[in-house]
């Protein structure tokens, strides 16, 4: 029983947020995390209105990092608001952790730009995680050796 | 757009420019009577501290309103069967009292709704097994006397009537064998006696037989144990979905997998069919809403969306015992 616990907590899952420039960074993180921990991981796409146009670009974004990624990636594309909608889709899939983007600015970039989280930790209980954006330095160790050799 | 319609901010910082310009163009006026020589620039300096102090006002206002307005949106869209859905309590400390009991009264209703809904599905449940039994146990036996009773008829001379006592009795085990089908369907017997694998596999077999769709089944070989509950709510979610599938996916094959999930199950039902789009547009919510309220009940967490590669996937994930 211990053994089937022990096996059943690698399997849990990661929602990320693959809507704006930084989604495709934040995507690698999060496929990174995943092969490290056994997670799940699911890319959401979040179309603000339901033009063709903007849901089709959405879907060749949406698919091109997923297959880019590999097989294991699942992809949700949605409609309107996007705080919302990823609180939704986390809600869905029984997220463990919700990861988002940011843009790098301040001097040097030092500061992370990331408005979404803060209304995505109210809009859900599950914990939001910001994945810094590829302009950062990497250390050369761990979970940043994978986003180096996948990004 | 009448005024009275008009966002809060909006009138409220209609006023204040209103106001605001009247007072500057006074200014101007008084500046002009008193100063023979009032220059144009001087009304430029003028319209530029206007423009200044409207944009500082309309700033302070939404930074103040601002939260009032995400609070009448959530209001309007909130929906219980999505729990945990809160504001951030920003804004002034009168708002952010207001956000904070708003979000205080959500936890009491999603509690109150948690508890009420429990109830009525024990209380749907207990009912269904019922009828279930009475089905089984009365209908059933009086449609099976009646067969008795027409087998003692069948020895009749009269071909005319011999032909006439065989067709009621095909239609008196059709109506026995659809009597002891929805008696089965209302209680299924087999979570109770042998487990939710056995089940499914109960399930999965009979939806084959009455729909000609073939279902290619994944169960782990080991899954962590479910409370009762939980059990029964992965079985309807399961019974829900084929039953959407044989209505309106128009599909050819059907994936049903049970496996581990993080100190939870997993259930997928994945179609090949027509797609989510098209199925709710035939279907409307195609028992959506109840699939929801089954899985909010044992705390699990419930995905309807296309899958990968066409056709709809369901996925439940509902927590082990205990955890």
């Amino acid at each position: 029983m211990r053994r089937i616990a022990e096996e059943a907590r690698l399997r849990g899952t990661v929602v990320c947020d693959v809507t704006d420039s930084e989604g495709r960074n934040a995507a690698v993180f999060a496929h990174a995390l995943g092969t490290r921990l056994g997670l799940r991981v699911v890319l959401a796409f979040v179309v603000d209105g339901v033009g063709a146009a903007a849901q089709e670009t959405a879907t060749s974004t949406l698919t091109g990092i997923a297959n880019e990624l590999g097989d294991g990636v699942e992809i949700r594309l949605e409609v309107g608001d996007r705080v919302e909608a990823l609180a939704r889709v986390a809600g869905e899939e029984g997220a463990d952790l919700v990861i988002v983007g940011a843009r790098a600015v301040g001097l040097g970039g030092r500061n992370l730009r990331c408005r979404l989280v803060r209304d995505l930790e109210a809009e859900t209980a599950v914990p939001v995680l910001v994945a810094p954006p590829s302009t950062r330095r990497r250390s050369e160790q761990r979970l940043a050796v994978g986003i180096a050799t996948s990004g | 757009m009448r005024f009275s319609r008009l966002p809060l901010l909006w009138r409220i910082f209609a006023v204040n420019a209103a106001l605001l310009v009247i007072a500057g163009l006074l200014l101007a006026l008084a500046r002009g009577r008193i100063h023979e020589s009032f220059a144009f620039l001087e009304g430029v300096d003028i319209a530029i501290v206007l423009v200044v102090m409207l944009g500082a006002n309309f700033l302070l206002l939404r930074h103040i309103l601002g939260p009032i307005e995400r609070l009448v949106e959530r209001m309007r869209s909130v929906d219980l069967l999505r729990p945990d859905q809160r504001l951030a309590e920003r804004g002034g400390s009168e708002v952010a009292q207001l956000v904070a009991v708003f979000n205080q009264m959500l936890e009491r209703l999603e509690t109150e709704r948690r508890v009420s809904g429990q109830q009525a599905l024990r209380a749907q449940e207990s009912e269904r097994a019922r009828v279930s039994r009475s089905l089984h146990d009365e209908v059933g036996q009086v449609l099976t006397g009646v067969l008795l009773q027409l087998d003692s008829l069948a020895g009749s001379r009269d071909p005319g009537q011999r032909r006439a006592v065989e067709e009621t009795k095909r239609a008196v085990r059709q109506a026995l064998e659809e009597v002891r089908r929805i008696a089965r369907e209302l209680r299924p017997e087999m979570l109770e006696h042998l487990g939710l694998v056995s089940a499914l596999t109960e399930l999965s077999r009979r939806f084959t037989d009455q729909s000609g769709i073939p279902v290619e089944r994944r169960f782990a070989d080991r899954l962590p144990p479910l409370s009762d509950e939980a059990e029964l709510a992965v079985y309807r979610v399961a019974q829900e979905s084929l039953t959407n599938v044989a209505r309106h996916a128009d599909a050819s094959r059907v994936e049903l997998g049970l496996e581990p999930g993080a100190n939870s199950v997993v259930l997928r039902v994945v179609d090949d069919g027509r797609g989510i789009a098209e199925a709710r547009a035939l279907n409307g919510n195609g028992g959506l809403r109840g699939m929801r309220e089954r899985a909010l009940l044992v705390s699990g967490a419930l995905a309807v969306k296309p899958a990968r590669d066409g056709g709809v996937e369901v996925r439940l994930e509902v927590p082990a015992a205990g955890d």
